[in-house]
């Protein structure tokens, strides 16, 4: 059983003790001891990311069916108040559908899942189906509760009243890592009522994504570039997912998905169309799971042997 | 169930002339928010608690009590029944109580729609808001013979979803049977449906709605016309206790 009290690290001695087994392990293999961090030749960005959290800010109740007591962005507020601590350099990151599935929604619109995301800290959203279903006039209102950007590389909002509220890309900085971040919407035909989303055009989410990661690692320089994904996972046929564009892309290192609200058993490592190895991760739904990427930086530049760790904990 | 589940390292490397940073190793983590093992960020609480006190009294309203947990299943279930009959007994209300010169012959609840189960014993409106947390409302559609078989092939291609007033045959995804009111479909007769705004505008894929012979819109929310004819079905009848009664079936 888990100590009650504390973050997710610590609160875990088993995990704890494994991480730093990983650790040891990881230095007989000749990667990084922690005197590098020490004297700054190398610098880790923690990425944090979260999906589909349908207004879930509290644990499902104790009678539930599935989830009994458990997820809760309360919760993972904690969670993240904990990572910061051991990693300051920390991205914040959501893939869409904040909206719609507790009472919260229905009583108090997008306006308090926003407040609470805001005050988190989160860096970055991008916008889910479920961000439609009031219509354009409740996004609007609900989005000035947000003091994050909310990126979406291929809903065109120009000829509606979201025009200049969403930006195509974002770029910051984390301890000098420099961070491209787009995102990439679900066909909204067919699913969403077209009152719910007006003039909003829907653009190719793979055309966008290329233009995109082109523009952030080529032009911008960005360090690492983050695709936030609404397309969901994997459906099995041709609908173009998470997984299918992947392999596709040439400079994106992490598509944090969501929609087919999957729960990964560990993120997924693809090659992407230059053969290097680009992360995707989803993490289920209903603040049940918080997906966790560190992207470790060598400022030195010295090349390093490629190797793969994988461990089930 | 979902606790920290897996840990990859992978150390790559990057030749690169630019002044751009490379990434020599990614670590990456899936953290489940465990009951125990996190508690609630309290300067969050704050802003949180006292929009979930204003709600707290409303959720915590008893509606019904069930005999059975309802959870939705295919071909038919328990949940997908017992809501699209709830729907048409909506529909044929609001004709009644319109002095409307039709009845609703049948209804449809889209799957996904349903987002939760209902458990067994006490039914609140905090459950009902979870089963049906949209803001849908019913709509009453007269649509012909023939778009009606084309709604139920494809229901059959989804393995069965929620119908009412109609019994369906599928065998290999296909329409083998399909009677209305006890009788066989007649594709040139015109039928009255009632479902949600979101199917009536063709939403779901439902394509063969977007232009029916005619429309009433009820501006009565589904969820709604839940808590109040389940509340009536319990103050009248008793604890709730719905059955499977093969509308739709497979067919061998």
């Amino acid at each position: 059983m888990l100590k009650k009290t504390g973050g997710f690290i610590m609160s875990n001695r088993r995990t704890f003790l494994r991480q730093s087994v990983i650790g040891g392990g990881a230095l007989a293999f000749g990667l990084f001891p922690s005197e590098l961090f020490a004297s700054g030749e190398l610098v880790k960005l923690t990425v944090l990311h979260t999906n589909d959290l349908h207004c879930h800010l509290d644990p499902f109740p104790e009678d539930h069916a599935e989830f009994p007591g458990m997820g809760g962005l309360t919760r993972i507020a904690s969670m993240i108040n904990q990572a910061r601590l051991e990693n300051p350099n920390l991205l914040l990151l959501d893939a869409g559908d904040m909206f719609q599935g507790t009472p919260y929604f229905n009583y108090f619109k997008g306006d308090l899942i926003l407040k609470v995301m805001s005050k988190m800290g989160y860096n970055a959203g991008t916008i889910g189906n479920h961000e439609f279903d009031n219509g354009l006039n409740d996004i609007l209102s609900a989005f000035k509760f947000a003091n994050f950007p909310i990126i979406s590389s291929n809903y065109d909002f120009s000829d509606t009243i979201l025009a200049d509220q969403v930006a195509p890309y974002h770029i910051l900085k984390k301890g000098g890592v420099k961070i491209g971040i787009y995102g990439l919407g679900i066909e909204l035909a067919g699913l969403v009522g077209k009152l719910n989303y007006g003039n909003t055009q829907y653009l190719d989410p793979l055309e966008m994504a290329l233009k995109m990661e082109l523009l952030l690692k080529k032009e911008h320089s960005c360090d690492v570039v983050i695709c936030l994904s609404h397309l969901g996972y994997s459906y099995g046929h041709s609908k173009i997912s998470d997984t299918i564009l992947a392999p596709l892309t040439s400079y994106t290192d992490l598509i944090a998905g969501g929609h087919t609200h999957t729960f990964l058993e560990k993120p997924v490592v693809l090659k992407n169309a230059a053969g290097k190895p680009i992360i995707v991760n989803q993490a289920g739904w209903a603040a049940l799971a918080l997906g966790k990427i560190e992207f470790i930086f060598d400022r030195s530049g010295k090349p390093a042997d490629p190797v793969v760790i994988a461990c089930n904990l | 169930m979902h606790r920290l589940l897996a840990n990859i390292a992978v150390i790559l490397f990057l030749f690169s002339c630019s002044p751009q940073l490379s990434v020599h190793q990614i670590n990456t983590h899936n953290i489940s928010v465990d009951a125990f093992s996190v508690n609630p960020d309290s300067a969050i609480q704050v802003i949180v608690k006292p929009f979930r006190d204003s709600i707290a009294y409303d959720m915590s309203k008893l509606v019904a009590v069930s005999a059975t947990p309802l959870v939705k299943g295919k071909p038919e279930s328990k949940l997908t029944n017992l809501v699209a009959d709830i729907i048409l007994e909506a529909g044929t209300n609001y004709c009644i109580s319109g002095n409307l010169n039709f009845r609703p012959d049948v209804s449809y609840v889209n799957y996904g729609g349903l987002r939760a189960s209902l458990p067994q014993g006490q039914i609140t409106v905090g459950h009902i808001f979870e089963l049906m947390p949209f803001e849908n409302e019913v709509v009453l559609i007269r649509i012909s013979g023939e778009s009606m078989l084309l709604m139920t092939e494809r229901i059959a291609m989804r393995g069965g979803e929620g119908i009412s007033g109609m019994k369906l045959g599928i065998r290999d995804e296909k329409v083998t049977s399909l009677l209305i009111g006890g009788k066989v479909i007649d594709p040139s007769a015109s039928y009255w449906l009632a479902t949600n705004d979101y199917i009536a505008n063709s939403g779901d894929q439902m394509s063969m709605f977007a232009n029916p012979e005619d429309r009433h819109d009820t501006k009565m929310k589904i969820r709604d016309v839940l808590i109040q004819i389940l509340a009536e079905h319990y103050q009248r009848d008793g604890i709730i206790d719905v059955k499977e009664d093969g509308r739709i079936y497979n067919e061998q």
